[in-house]
């Protein structure tokens, strides 16, 4: 950090907060607010006088507040920079400091908050995490009983800079304990609270108890766990070595902590797995290992940068195994908790991974991007006539569409990622996406059910997902009808109901929309919205005239080539059982409607072209 | 989802028993269960159990009558499943499939033929319909000293003492009495 600190090509924006981010990789505009600090940046020196006359004194965050700290203060002595800061809430303007900063004339009582501009090529988000707050599982009772700490807690207790220094000693009494609990699992892996596991939280535990075993070793330690997880480098080694050292592991998660109102002393009721039994354990102090929880103002940050966040809560990778480091947001990556619980090692090296990743976009002047990006013919977009409409933006899962009143929908093609799903939901078909067009997948759909259509299943597919299904069916040798017909579009969010509609119009005996399950989306929403476009879609249809089931719907991942071969398979079957002569028929009939559909599709010229001749010339 | 024996199957379409393939087996129920030590195997065996299918070790199980329905392993089940409502439908279903003949089943059900029978517990009569379907006659006098003194005290009454509103009562036991002759207790 003092490193960073130094480098001429790195500067430090502390107490500051990202406001707003505009544009796009390589050019964002950062808008950061500079809190007031009071102090002058370039005056002080960290000397530290200002803070001992400092008449007030309050919790001190970085100490879990179990020291006092001023309200002129740093975080804690190794912060860099090394400047301190006054806390407006608590000052009462004694002015104390300004005479013992004497000669320097660095606290500034009149600073103001002090908005920054930056332009900047690339973000690497390093938010971090927080700690859960136990007190809501009240069996074990965390804030109803002064000897039950969390394990940050602790941490600052046994720290020879904390404010014991390092000197272990129970909160009731001061006395060093001669027997310590550890719980693990507290508000992770757990439904009511958080249901992920942290990650790292056996192995600080097991850190922490061998701490104090090399402090006191007659201390009697015990971790209580459900399941302990060491699964990195060296780490299986490390829990040995503990238990080698004498530290009793109970594997059973403790149902309840009470106190001993005489002693302070507390009682752990847990089932000892092992043994079958329950056991009451005595333990003068119990430390809590609390989940690590995603940062307060993740939401907001998240919705600054558009980058979504998992269930969890935690900011989302763009691929959990190919493209871990980067974000949904072209030119945003991620490094450390802020993506998912994680200990130092994995933290350091997603942010060396981070760095080089944005090292790779900075290092050039001119940055590719996929030719794929949809695009907006002014003269069709309603929003240019004055009428509002917009609904473009609302479907893009990466604000790469802006819509001011009176002007034609606008893509910013290095935001987008060429999902498609805008030009599928624009009623006025004034969107399209290049190499992706409406006429190009018609006139693959013409060429396809050129002949016997009724005898085909038309299947669309999404290129990360169900096409990679298709694949792996035929890598894999599944067999599956030959009369299957293919289309692959990039996301399921492409496939306009007028591709379906004007599939059944050639005549298709089946038609197949398929994707990505919800959670392997590779557009964030891209599946969401498709699913929602095709929710009704068969029932539509059946008041039409084609039987529902000749429309189907499936979800089939790159792995899933048995579920792609089965589901062609099953509507081959389908298909053989309400006959050919009952398909030819129900197009026959409903040729006309379908065709009315495709009304407003035909103002297209170029898509007029491709639909043009035969029997669909006519409209009315 | 992975392939199912029967008796999971049966549980998982119980009311409460649809999360109980969620368990991790951390413990935090049988240690939280004030019936542990009673019990043959706790709370946490029982969801193992389940989860292999072992039907024939699990519904004779005690464990399933002695629970009293506390819920306090249910609010602190980590994974949210409703243990107690779980050992219910396993009394249920042991009723069911003829597991009746232990003597906590045979104390359930006289207990509940006597409560529908007057609306609250009448304990000569419990005894008298407990004792008749274990022909334990040694159980019974053994029961004497202590009812000798409960009657000395008041505590034991000569005749049963009726709910006021004896059809609301009814209508309560009615749904439970139509839907299956051999319901839980």
């Amino acid at each position: 950090m003092v490193d960073a600190a130094r480098h001429p090509n790195i500067k430090i924006l502390s107490y500051a907060e990202v406001q707003r981010v505009d544009g796009y990789i390589g050019n964002f505009k950062v808008k950061v607010l500079q809190k007031p600090r009071y102090v002058l940046e370039d005056r002080c020196n960290g000397c530290g006088l200002c803070a001992p006359v400092c008449p007030i004194e309050v919790p001190n965050e970085f100490e879990e507040g179990i020291a006092p700290r001023r309200a002129i203060y740093v975080p804690q002595p190794q912060a860099v920079p090394l400047i301190y800061t006054i806390d407006m809430d608590n000052c009462i303007e004694c002015y104390k400091c300004v005479d013992a900063c004497g000669s320097l004339h660095a606290i500034d009582f009149s600073q103001k908050p002090e908005e920054i501009d930056l332009d900047v090529g690339t973000i690497i988000v390093a938010t971090g995490f927080d700690i859960f707050d136990p007190t809501p599982i009240e069996e074990y009772g965390y804030g109803q009983y002064d000897n039950v700490l969390t394990a940050i807690e602790l941490e600052r207790l046994h720290n020879s800079a904390g404010p014991t220094v390092g000197r272990l000693t129970r909160p009731s009494d001061g006395q060093i304990p001669r027997r310590v609990a550890f719980v693990q699992c507290v508000g992770s892996r757990d439904s009511r609270y958080h249901e992920y596991c942290s990650g790292f939280c056996c192995m600080y535990t097991i850190k922490n108890a061998l701490v104090l075993k090399g402090m006191y070793p007659d201390m009697e330690i015990t971790i209580f766990y459900i399941d302990i997880r060491a699964p990195a480098k060296s780490y299986e080694e490390f829990y040995q070595r503990a238990r080698n050292e004498g530290i009793r592991f109970i594997q059973g998660r403790p149902a309840q902590v009470t106190e001993d109102p005489d002693t302070r002393n507390l009682i752990i009721e847990a089932e000892d797995r092992n043994l079958g039994e329950v056991i009451d354990l005595e333990a003068e102090m119990v430390v809590l290992s609390t989940a690590a929880v995603p940062r307060q103002g993740a939401d907001t940050l998240g919705q600054v940068l558009t980058i979504p966040r998992d269930p969890s809560g935690f900011y989302m990778e763009y691929h959990p195994k190919l493209r871990p480091i980067d974000t949904p947001t072209e030119g945003v990556f991620l490094a450390g908790a802020a993506q998912g619980p994680k200990d130092i090692p994995a933290s350091v090296a997603q942010g060396s991974g981070a760095a080089a990743r944005a090292g790779r976009i900075m290092a050039v002047d001119k940055w590719e991007i996929e030719p794929i990006v949809a695009y907006v013919w002014e003269d069709r977009c309603i929003n240019a006539t004055g009428k509002k409409c917009g609904i473009c933006t609302t479907k893009c899962p990466y604000n790469a569409i802006t819509v001011e009143p009176g002007q034609a929908a606008h893509v910013i093609p290095a935001i987008c990622h060429g999902c498609g799903a805008c030009v599928a939901e624009c009623p006025h078909n004034a969107i399209t996406q290049m190499h992706f067009t409406d006429a190009q997948i018609i006139a693959q759909m013409h060429a396809l059910l050129a002949e016997t259509p009724e005898e085909k299943v038309l299947a669309l597919m999404c290129h990360w997902c169900s096409f990679g299904g298709a694949d792996t069916a035929g890598t894999s040798h599944f067999e599956y009808p030959a009369t299957s017909r293919g289309i692959r579009v990039m996301c399921s969010a492409r496939m306009d109901r007028d591709f379906i509609f004007e599939a059944f119009r050639l005549g298709a005996g089946m038609v197949l929309a398929s994707g990505c399950h919800q959670q392997d989306c590779h557009y964030i929403t891209g599946q969401q919205h498709a699913a929602k476009r095709f929710d009704k879609l068969a029932s539509a249809l059946e008041k039409m005239g084609i039987s529902p089931e000749r429309f189907r719907i499936e979800w089939i991942s790159a792995a899933e080539g048995d579920k792609y071969a089965r589901v062609i398979t099953e509507m081959d079957r389908t298909l053989k059982e309400l006959g050919v002569e009952r398909i030819k028929a129900e197009n026959e009939q409903t040729r006309e409607k379908l065709a009315k559909r495709l009304r407003r599709w035909r103002e297209v010229p170029e898509v007029a072209e491709v639909l043009g001749g035969g029997d669909d010339g006519q409209d009315e | 989802m992975a392939k199912m024996n029967d008796f999971l199957g049966q549980v998982l379409a119980t009311r409460g028993g649809e999360r109980v393939m969620d368990c991790y087996q951390c413990g935090t129920c049988s240690g939280s269960c004030p019936v542990f030590t009673e019990m043959k195997y706790g709370p946490r065996q029982i969801m193992h159990m389940i989860h292999l299918g072992l039907e024939d070790k699990v519904l004779p199980s005690p464990d399933i009558w002695y629970c009293v329905s506390c819920y306090s392993c249910a609010s602190r089940c980590p994974r949210g499943i409703e243990i107690a409502d779980v050992m219910a439908a396993l009394r249920s279903l042991a009723l069911q499939k003829g597991f009746t003949q232990d003597k906590e089943a045979k104390l359930c059900r006289a207990f509940a033929e006597t409560v529908r029978q007057h609306g609250r517990s009448f304990e000569p009569e419990l005894l008298a319909r407990y004792y008749a379907r274990t022909l334990d006659l040694p159980g019974l006098l053994r029961q004497i000293p202590l009812g000798l003194k409960m009657l000395y005290k008041g505590k034991l009454p000569l005749l049963p003492k009726h709910v006021e509103n004896t059809r609301a009562w009814r209508k309560i036991f009615a749904p439970a009495e139509g839907k299956e002759k051999e319901t839980e207790c």
